[in-house]
């Protein structure tokens, strides 16, 4: 099964040009079984509270291998600066940081169910966690829903700092404090430290969840640009499986490739 | 700072620290000595200084279940060693191929070196906490979150019970439930790879482990485990220890373990779980 897993994600994970994605907005679910078309077409499901329920898990939201066409823009569109687009075009994408199991962050939502955990706790809903079937490449992210602020100088993280507010039954996550070592896709679009983000999600139906999803790095992009991407419901007998990317990651070796180490 | 998070990871991996130094921008205090953000730096590094832990009634959740959820918890479990947890004179049943192979085991080989997961019962040194997810259904789930390598462990809290037949796993296959205030969980399903401690303390596919967590006032958590492994110890038994409740406001930070990890090329070490 281990191995399985592996091989899906370098066949689902890795490869450019996926022929079957023609649809934009969405990125192909591999194997991923998802719910009927009769459950997908249900209401939205709420919580004791009214708030929507999020959890899902989800597959797709965001972007795999071109975040260009899988945002919804026609090719060339995307307003990279001339300086973004060259190194983009320079990328190999065995370069790319996850080949070496480091995170894929945001907005990049591979082929792998992940969904949102809602805290129920004393104090509220204090947090909103979204868990990654990738597992040890970038297990976790965390949203802070106390309506705390970002911190003036926040290090540059892999997942940065993301706080969120739900505007009627939208989830709005607002996130800074990236780093610039991870690639939007597997064809290496950049970005910079002064990468802003902000995420508007909102579930339509019981199966289809849409990211209303904004850029906005004006160290890579001439203005700020607007994507969407659309997740789907996995099917309700299904939880996250248990992936462990580091073991017996052999990539490099069996390749022959040699990634470029980001912190080198 | 991310080189400094990941050095303190090693040291603290290596050495668990009562009181976790903290990466900090230093100045110079009036008097001409380095301050951290958090008082004073000396030799030993930044001294942490923070009240003792809360000792009211622990938090409760609106349906009166005990919430773990509310913080960050620190100090349990294992680590070092898991015989610190046993009681007083006894010692750990090994059979004789669990002895020969912990003998056998050298810290280098650790998986935790290769930033592999550490598995159901080690989090020590690193913060963690319990999620407990809210749903349109009644609770289902809980989630452990470690700061080591974000990782999260799943427990299923809905009723259902482990499949008859399992893959083994590092984190297994985990249900759970309440009795009275306590959290049991209930594990089988794991892979025999991870360490129980930095002494290589082994186990064997067949390991169920049966966690009990109790908090005990608002800044104590008990943890009391029961390994059951047929395959390595010759009956089973208890380990107990404590976590205590981490500051309010405190959160878990980011460490990505594999970012840059130098230890095989650092050490000469060949990595024990590459393939042929």
């Amino acid at each position: 099964m281990r191995r399985l897993l592996v091989v899906s994600m370098t066949l689902l994970g890795l490869s450019v040009g996926v022929p079957a994605q023609q649809r934009t907005g969405s990125i192909p679910t591999g194997g991923t079984p998802l719910v009927s078309a009769a459950d997908a077409s249900r209401p939205v499901p709420r919580l004791p509270d009214g708030r929507v329920d999020l959890t899902g898990p989800w597959v797709g939201g965001g972007s795999n291998a071109d975040i260009e066409r899988e945002g919804g823009l026609k090719p060339g569109e995307l307003p990279l600066l001339p300086w973004a687009r060259k190194l983009r075009d320079s990328r190999r994408e065995q370069d790319e940081p996850y080949t070496i199991c480091l995170p894929m962050s945001v907005p990049r939502i591979n082929p792998f169910p992940w969904k949102f955990a809602m805290t129920y706790t004393s104090r509220g809903l204090s947090h909103v966690y979204l868990l990654h079937e990738l597992g040890d490449s970038g297990a976790h992210r965390v949203v802070y829903m106390d309506g705390r602020q970002h911190p003036v100088d926040v290090v540059p993280t892999w997942w940065g700092h993301s706080i969120g507010r739900f505007e009627g039954d939208t989830l709005v996550i607002d996130t800074v404090g990236y780093n610039d070592k991870f690639w939007f896709d597997s064809r290496g679009t950049p970005h910079t430290e002064q990468l802003h983000t902000v995420e508007r999600w909102t579930r339509v139906n019981f199966g289809t969840l849409v990211n209303d999803f904004t850029i906005d790095d004006p160290g890579a992009f001439s203005r700020p640009v607007q994507l969407k991407f659309t997740a789907q419901h996995v099917r309700l007998d299904v939880d996250l499986m248990e992936f462990i990317c580091l073991e017996d990651n052999q990539y490099g070796i069996a390749g022959g490739f040699t990634p470029a180490q980001p912190d080198r | 700072m991310r080189k400094l998070l990941a050095v303190v990871g090693i040291i603290a991996l290596a050495v668990p620290l009562l009181a976790r130094p903290v990466a900090a921008a230093q100045a110079q205090e009036p008097g001409g000595n380095p301050t951290g953000v958090l008082g004073p730096v000396n030799a030993l590094g930044q001294e942490v200084q923070r009240p003792p832990a809360p000792t009211g009634p622990p938090p409760r959740l609106p349906d009166g279940t005990i919430d773990l959820g509310d913080g960050i918890w620190v100090g349990s479990p294992f680590g070092a060693d898991i015989g610190i947890g046993l009681k007083r004179g006894e010692v750990l049943p090994l059979l004789p191929s669990a002895q020969a192979l912990m003998a056998s085991r050298k810290g280098v080989d650790d998986p935790v070196n290769w930033c592999l997961p550490l598995g159901v019962l080690r989090s020590s040194p690193y913060p963690f906490r319990f999620i407990q997810n809210y749903t349109h259904k009644k609770p289902t789930h809980m989630y452990i979150l470690s700061e080591w390598m974000r990782m999260y462990r799943q427990v299923f809290m809905d009723g259902r019970r482990h499949p008859s037949e399992l893959d083994p796993t590092w984190f297994g296959h985990s249900t759970g439930w309440y009795e009275g205030d306590t959290l049991v969980i209930d594990t089988v399903g794991l892979n025999d790879k991870f360490w129980f401690d930095r002494r290589g303390t082994p186990h064997t596919e067949r390991l169920h482990t049966i966690e009990r967590w109790t908090r005990v006032d608002a800044g104590h958590l008990v943890q009391e485990v029961t390994i059951d492994d047929p395959g390595a110890y010759s009956r089973p038994f208890t380990v107990t220890f404590q976590a205590t409740l981490s500051q309010p406001g405190d959160e878990l930070m980011e460490y990505v373990c594999q970012e840059n990890n130098q230890y095989g090329v650092a050490s000469g070490s060949a990595n024990p779980f590459a393939g042929p």
